[in-house]
């Protein structure tokens, strides 16, 4: 029968108000792999975090091998036996790969005050010699291997410790086809040592291939756990997804509505590597939503239209006058807007006030005579967007960095929705914000929408997708792959079919 | 919704008590010597180049870029502004001075914004090169103000002429768009650049105006002096630069720049240095209490800035709501 490894019992995990994991219980043997499905944002990544001490847990209990097992670092984790390859590429770039896969190991190695790269090397070699891994060159900088050779050095970096548990976030999204045979084929060695692996992606086929058991994650709650070949690909899907839509949350109409006027005409979009001939129109009034895959470059579509991406071709104009954009001052001048998905870092000043942040855009249309820029009228500027907003805080002097998610993007939208636009892109406008700022930007959309203002929504949930637009535009691998209608095709079956 | 609060924000009367502490330790330790009034004439006449190119070196300040450029354009303005006066005509000392400091200003920004070569890596270079040009061509021959130009050291022209620049200059980085955004950028360039604003042409612009103003210093500084020597205009940088920082303008720019705050860095600063001479330490010791002194000045900003923004009641809570985010 089989031998329990690692046994998670009553684990949660919160940051603020979001609860990221809530009393999970899962049991993983001996020998072999469990997968985690889920949404974005359905908690995997704390979960397998936590697992590797990378996070701390804030109630629960893990037991290894029966013994509790509580890791503070991942350090502590790899003591134990517990290693993981992450899902963001961990490398510096300008150190040589042998340096980077005995990073914070190095203790074993050393020679007086000098490491021993040649004992490093070798051991680095039999590691990939060991587990049959293709050979990644090791004395050049990480830097200049390509994404795939980066993800089989992380692999063997993990390896270096000689784990009994693993844990793959999302590793196969960046290997070609040959190389995830290797990686399968590496996979069924690992656990007929008896070991096991702890398998998270977003590729469903392939996990119903390769695991044995999958659990299904949503809300970080685990709604299902059961052997891989008792899912079907459908209930799988539905799983994950299948969350009631609230009735006034999102629109309550079933039926594509805008004008005819085009507002936003992009044609043959190309930027190289990240999205190739993507072709639409954004009419009056309409909410178009982009949507794919989390590298399937949603996001560059909305840079590369504000003119942000290196090499563009392609031709983006906007108006009855056909105006042609291609740098960021044209957006502004057609009346359009952009807010990229990194607001902190992108959209807002964190360290200066909320009124400061507010009449930034406005500035032009703010000064008078003489390049004048009356602080009367800013402040009446920010005092009205900060009302229509209902942006919660202290007063315009409030420093923004001291908001929170949800009132920080009311900041980003508002000073962007208070002047009178033709048509705005947002990039995820909903992330990062908790349920009740949520719906309030959905009402604010709805009611923008209603006004006649084209919207771009580029979005990493289907749900509000499918909830808030006219219609979504489905890309797959940086290409164009299908326009759905919101009279016929919102189903997330069909989104899902499209987009996997 | 707009209550009128008292809000007593420590970091707007940060140069105040400064002044006031600098004042009265100095005023005590040179037993008053320090207020006669040839003494204060010398402080006026040390604080005027430095409040004048300090208002052109805020906006790059305000960016969160460097320019230390002044104290060698200074020196090219002595250069050949007076060969100008000298060999054409006494007056075209200051079309040539003036055309000299926005020409370098336009060449640091452009190197800056166009060609991403770091503010002060491009400052420094040009500097070393200026400085290179004023010995050759001062290895010789010096030169002399003409006659003509005197009127400028006349105490009333001169705090007439400063009061003028001080109020265009508010008036431009307090009340004008180009004002608003110099600052924006030092807060975040790319959350600037994301609302459509050319920032590259803002960056340019703020190099031009403090290469200009180091040269509306110059002409102060060389009708003071009467004359120019291949060493004048040496330190002269590093003094503007401790005038806007030991007065609390934030080393990282952003929307803390005033220009207040330069103003009384300027006197705060020529006052110290001036203290220390009548004090009759040596010039060792003077260089050693300037560089604690802004030391100090510019720790103590940063701990306010930290600790003493404006909090609201639901600061720690969200405080603990971002760290769940960015963990994320």
């Amino acid at each position: 029968m089989a031998e329990e490894m690692l046994r998670i019992e009553g684990v949660s995990k919160s940051f603020g108000p979001t609860k990221a994991n809530r009393d999970v219980n899962l049991i993983l043997n001996k020998g072999t792999v469990l997968g985690l499905a889920g949404e974005n944002g359905s908690g995997k990544s704390t979960l397998a975090s936590m697992v590797c001490g990378m996070l701390k847990k804030d109630s629960g209990k893990f037991y290894k091998n029966g013994q509790v097992y509580n890791p503070f670092s991942p350090a502590d984790a790899a003591k134990h036996g517990v290693a993981m390859v992450v899902q963001e590429l961990g490398v510096i770039g300008n150190l040589s790969g042998v340096v980077n896969m005995f990073l914070g190991k190095m203790d074993k190695y050393k020679k007086g005050p000098l490491v021993d790269l040649a004992a490093m090397n070798r051991d680095a070699e039999s590691v990939f010699e060991k587990w049959g891994l293709p050979k990644v060159p090791l004395d050049v900088a990480a830097g200049t291997l390509s994404i795939e050779q980066r993800k089989i050095m992380e692999l063997a970096r993990a390896l270096i410790t000689d784990p009994d548990f693993l844990v793959l976030d999302e590793i196969s999204q960046a290997l070609s086809q040959d190389n995830r045979e290797v990686l399968y084929a590496f996979i069924k060695k690992f656990i007929s040592l008896g070991r096991t692996i702890l398998m998270v992606t977003h590729d469903l086929e392939e996990m119903v291939e390769i695991c044995d058991e999958i659990a299904v994650l949503r809300d970080g709650v685990i709604v299902e756990s059961k052997a891989a070949e008792k899912y079907s690909m459908n209930e799988l899907k539905r799983l994950m997804i299948g969350r009631e839509v609230s009735g006034d949350y999102y629109r309550d109409d079933w039926e594509e509505s805008y004008q005819k006027e085009v507002i936003l005409s992009v044609k043959n979009l190309n930027v190289p590597g990240k999205c190739e001939n993507i072709s639409f129109d954004l009419h009056k009034g309409e909410i178009l939503a982009i949507c794919g895959l989390s590298d399937a470059g949603i996001h560059e579509v909305g840079s590369a239209i504000f003119g942000l991406e290196e090499g563009r071709r392609g031709k983006v104009t906007a108006g009855s006058g056909h105006k042609e954009i291609q740098k960021p001052g044209d957006i502004i001048k057609t009346r359009g807007a952009y807010l990229s998905k990194d607001r902190d870092a992108n959209g807002l000043m964190l360290d200066a006030s909320i009124g400061d942040n507010l009449i930034l855009p406005s500035a032009r249309d703010l000064s008078g005579k003489g390049a004048f820029l009356s602080p009367v009228k800013a402040r009446k500027l920010a005092q009205r967007a900060s009302e229509a907003f209902e942006i919660k805080s202290t007063g315009l002097r409030h420093i923004v960095r001291r908001l929170s998610g949800g009132n920080k993007q009311k900041v980003n939208l508002s000073r962007w929705l208070i002047k009178d636009l033709d048509y705005i892109i947002l990039d995820c406008p909903t992330r990062g914000v908790d349920i009740g700022v949520k719906a309030y930007i959905y009402s604010v959309l709805k009611k923008a929408k209603a006004d006649g203002l084209g919207i771009i929504m580029i979005s990493d949930e289907l749900p509000e997708a499918m909830g808030m637009s006219d219609r979504i535009l489905v890309m797959k691998n940086h290409q164009f792959a299908a326009m759905l209608s919101r009279n016929t095709d919102f189903t997330e079956d069909k989104i899902m079919e499209v987009m996997l | 919704m707009s209550k009128r609060k008292i809000n007593f924000n420590i970091s707007t009367w940060l140069p105040v008590i400064i002044f006031v502490l600098v004042a009265v330790i100095f005023g005590i330790a040179t037993k008053g010597s320090l207020f006669t009034s040839t003494n204060l004439m010398n402080l006026f006449n040390q604080s005027v180049p430095t409040i004048i190119a300090g208002l052109g070196m805020l906006f790059v300040a305000a960016m969160g870029s460097t320019d230390i450029t002044c104290g060698v354009i200074v020196a090219l303005v002595g250069c050949f502004g007076l060969m100008a006066s000298t060999n054409v005509n006494p007056f075209f000392m200051i079309p040539v001075s003036l055309l000299i400091g926005l020409a370098s200003g336009l060449l640091l920004g452009y190197i800056n914004a166009k060609r991403k070569v770091s503010s002060f890596m491009a400052s420094l270079a040009m500097l070393m090169a200026y400085r290179a040009v004023v010995n050759l061509m001062l290895s010789n021959t010096s030169f002399y103000l003409p006659d003509s130009l005197k009127f400028i050291d006349n105490f009333a022209f001169k705090i007439i002429s400063v009061i003028i620049m001080v109020a265009i200059i508010v008036y431009i980085f307090h009340y004008t768009r180009f004002g608003v955004y110099v600052k924006d950028i030092g807060e975040n360039e790319v959350a600037v650049q994301h609302t459509g604003i050319n920032v590259d042409a803002v960056k340019i612009a703020a190099f031009a105006v403090s290469g200009f103003m180091a040269a509306v210093a110059g002409i102060y500084m060389v009708a003071r002096l009467g004359g120019t020597n291949n060493t004048i205009g040496s330190g002269f940088e590093m003094k503007v630069m401790m005038a806007l920082f030991i007065a609390g303008v934030p080393v990282q720019g952003g929307v803390g720049s005033k220009v207040y705050k330069l103003i009384f860095g300027a006197v705060i600063i020529n006052m110290l240095e001036n203290g220390l001479v009548l004090c009759g330490t040596s010039g060792a010791v003077t260089q050693l209490v300037r560089g604690l002194v802004l030391l100090g000045a510019v720790a103590l900003t940063a701990y306010l800035g930290k600790h003493f923004a404006n909090v609201g009641v639901e600061a720690a809570h969200n405080q603990r709501e971002n760290a769940g985010e960015t963990a994320k």
